[in-house]
């Protein structure tokens, strides 16, 4: 796919007049990059404006003002070449409830002209052969979000777009959906993937964007992101607290306590908050060096731009 | 045939709505079957000793009243009394039930509303139950142009709703046929076969019309409750209202130009006025009778559907499919 990324946005915006004409800001000027090939996780908090981004990807909605490159075509006017090549699961699953999986599929597959072949191989790869001739309306939520990625993969997109694939999943469908998206990312696919389980994004993600409030807060590879906010912090638990903390301070050291254990921010190392404890006659019982996770980078980002 | 358009349609046949309305028109159909026994079936020997009964009671009473009426001319010659009146012949005191001729043309022209109103509900559950189970969005993946999607929904719905019609019509003539062959009743005449078949195709056309504007409506309209508001607004205000607070827009009406279609024409009265010739001071108003022809009929409404249509389309292509 070259050097073009799979998704492009420029100064996207999107509002919404609610009943009485007052306007609701979705998305605000978001410029979005998403390389081309890996999985990118598209995190925000919700009402940030995924989900409007993902719809107006799509086509679904108008943006008010901006520019979309979905893997190279303009949006809307390319929107036909581009989606040939996407498959996507906007929010909820939707199925007509009615018919069953399969045949849902088969109606999917017939408008995209694949060939029905390629229904059953993508309802045994998402492990819904045996119910695929189950009315949808019977599925279990997990069932339903089986049925909507193997929607995605009928057409072997070079993109594949999740709106939380995750959601009401146990741990073993988890596990599956993380495996499966990085299969798709290891065939050279583009996988970009909104969630809320940070955990399980950050596990498979390689590169991320964050938004809040319509807007892009950060972007990058998640190894750069973490390391970014890297800042050394290290919870200590000792019997003389107040003594340890009235220590760790004169160094100059961020100290707070948090019911069990120190935390102190703004040391170089580990060995530099043992060394000036011991050198004080106190020994620690438990020194462990906090490594940030997506998560508190991700709390870190919105709670700076909630301020 | 397009893939979308291949899609919509096992996409009808596989709903049970349209199965539904399929059965439901079959319920019509045999209930006009059912209306047809009592003119098809035979007369009851009690019947016909009725009948001659009382053939035989008129006939008596006739000859007393000619008995009578001789002795009043012998009297007065000049008179002018005709006493030579014939009793009715026998067989007219019988009934007999319409004919199967009569029967056929009225259960097939009867058969226009109901077919209408099935394909107009069909295709508005159609695509409404689209936008009611949020499935067009992952449709819209799949086919992103929005016009693409109105046509072929569209054209699906208005192809399924002709099949549709035809089984109905076959079903009535395959009852009406079976029942008055059964009791041994002559059957249709040629004439009458080519009268049924123009009748029928109008029906049909009126059927496709019908499919188009429910789409149409769902399209604009998005919920099935909002379509039944605005039909009943229009049923209302311009089928109901319009012809009496303004009785020159009864031609703008779909009961008026949908009978003019179906009838070859009909007519509708508007009292004019002007003055009267033979008295200056006085006005004179009079019922005149309009003629609305049965093209003129079909232009109304093929209008009328297209404007329907157009605004579907409309506001699919510019609304937000959230």
């Amino acid at each position: 796919m070259g050097d073009e990324p799979a998704i492009w946005t420029r100064g996207l915006r999107k509002t919404y007049r609610s009943f009485t004409m007052r306007e609701v800001v979705a998305v605000e000027g978001l410029d979005l990059c998403v390389p081309a090939g890996g999985v990118h996780a598209f995190l925000g908090p919700n009402g940030a404006g995924k989900t409007t981004t993902i719809r107006m990807l799509l086509g679904l909605v108008s943006p008010d003002a901006g520019e979309i490159r979905l893997l190279g075509h303009p949006v809307p006017r390319g929107l036909d070449a581009a989606l040939a090549r996407v498959g996507a699961v906007v929010e909820q699953p939707t199925f007509y409830p009615h018919f069953s999986g399969r045949e849902n599929l088969m109606l999917l597959a017939v408008a995209a002209g694949v060939p029905a072949t390629r229904v059953d191989a993508v309802l045994d790869q998402v492990g819904l052969t045996e119910r695929g001739r189950q009315r949808f309306r019977k599925y279990s939520l997990g069932m339903r979000q089986r049925l909507a990625i193997a929607a995605t993969l009928l057409c072997d997109p070079d993109l594949v777009i999740l709106d939380e694939p995750t959601n009401g999943l146990d741990p073993a469908g988890i596990h599956d959906v993380r495996e499966l998206m990085r299969a798709l990312a290891d065939q050279g696919r583009t996988v970009l993937v909104s969630s809320h389980a940070l955990a399980e994004v950050e596990q498979v993600a390689d590169t991320v964007s964050i938004v809040v409030r319509g807007a892009l807060v950060a972007e990058g590879r998640v190894s750069d992101l973490l390391g970014e906010r890297s800042g050394t912090t290290v919870r200590v638990r000792v019997d003389e607290t107040d003594d340890a903390t009235a220590v760790l301070r004169r160094t100059g050291w961020t100290v707070r306590d948090d019911a069990t254990h120190l935390v102190v921010d703004g040391a170089p190392s580990a060995a530099d908050v043992n060394r000036s404890l011991a050198s004080s006659g106190i020994y620690a019982h438990e020194l462990t060096l906090v490594r940030p996770d997506l998560e508190s980078v991700f709390l870190d980002l919105t709670r700076e731009v909630a301020s | 045939m397009t893939r979308a358009l291949r899609a919509e349609l096992r996409r009808i046949r596989l709903r049970t709505v349209t199965w539904l309305v399929l059965g439901l028109l079959l319920v019509v159909a045999v209930g006009f079957v059912v209306t047809a026994w009592d003119d098809a079936r035979p007369r009851t020997a009690a019947e016909v000793a009725a009948a001659h009964e009382a053939y035989e009671s008129d006939v008596r009473r006739m000859d007393e009243m000619m008995a009578t009426c001789r002795v009043m001319l012998a009297e007065s010659p000049d008179s002018g009394l005709d006493c030579d009146i014939e009793p009715a012949p026998e067989s007219s005191y019988l009934w007999t039930g319409r004919s199967f001729d009569e029967a056929l043309t009225e259960a097939t022209g009867g058969l226009a509303v109901p077919l209408a109103v099935a394909a107009l509900v069909a295709a508005v559950s159609f695509v409404t139950a689209e936008f009611g189970a949020r499935t067009i969005a992952p449709w819209l993946v799949v086919v992103p142009r929005r016009g693409r999607v109105v046509l072929s929904k569209t054209s699906a719905a208005a192809l399924v709703s002709v099949p549709g019609a035809l089984v109905t019509v076959l079903a009535t003539v395959a009852g009406l046929t079976a029942l008055y062959a059964g009791f041994g009743r002559p059957l249709a005449s040629g004439y009458v076969w080519t009268e049924v078949t123009g009748q029928v195709g109008r029906e049909i056309v009126l059927v496709v019309l019908a499919a188009v504007a429910g789409t149409g409506l769902a399209f604009a309209l998005r919920h099935a409750t909002a379509v039944l508001g605005v039909l009943v607004w229009w049923v209302v205000a311009i089928e109901v209202t319009l012809p009496v607070v303004l009785p020159r827009g009864t031609p703008l009406t779909v009961a008026t130009n949908a009978n003019a279609w179906l009838e070859g024409g009909t007519t509708y009265f508007l009292q004019e006025c002007g003055p009267d010739p033979e008295n200056a001071a006085l006005r004179l108003c009079q019922d005149v009778e309009h003629t609305v022809s049965a093209v003129q009929g079909l232009d109304v409404l093929v209008v009328l559907v297209v404007l329907v249509a157009l605004c579907g389309a409309l506001v699919f292509r510019q609304r937000d499919v959230v």
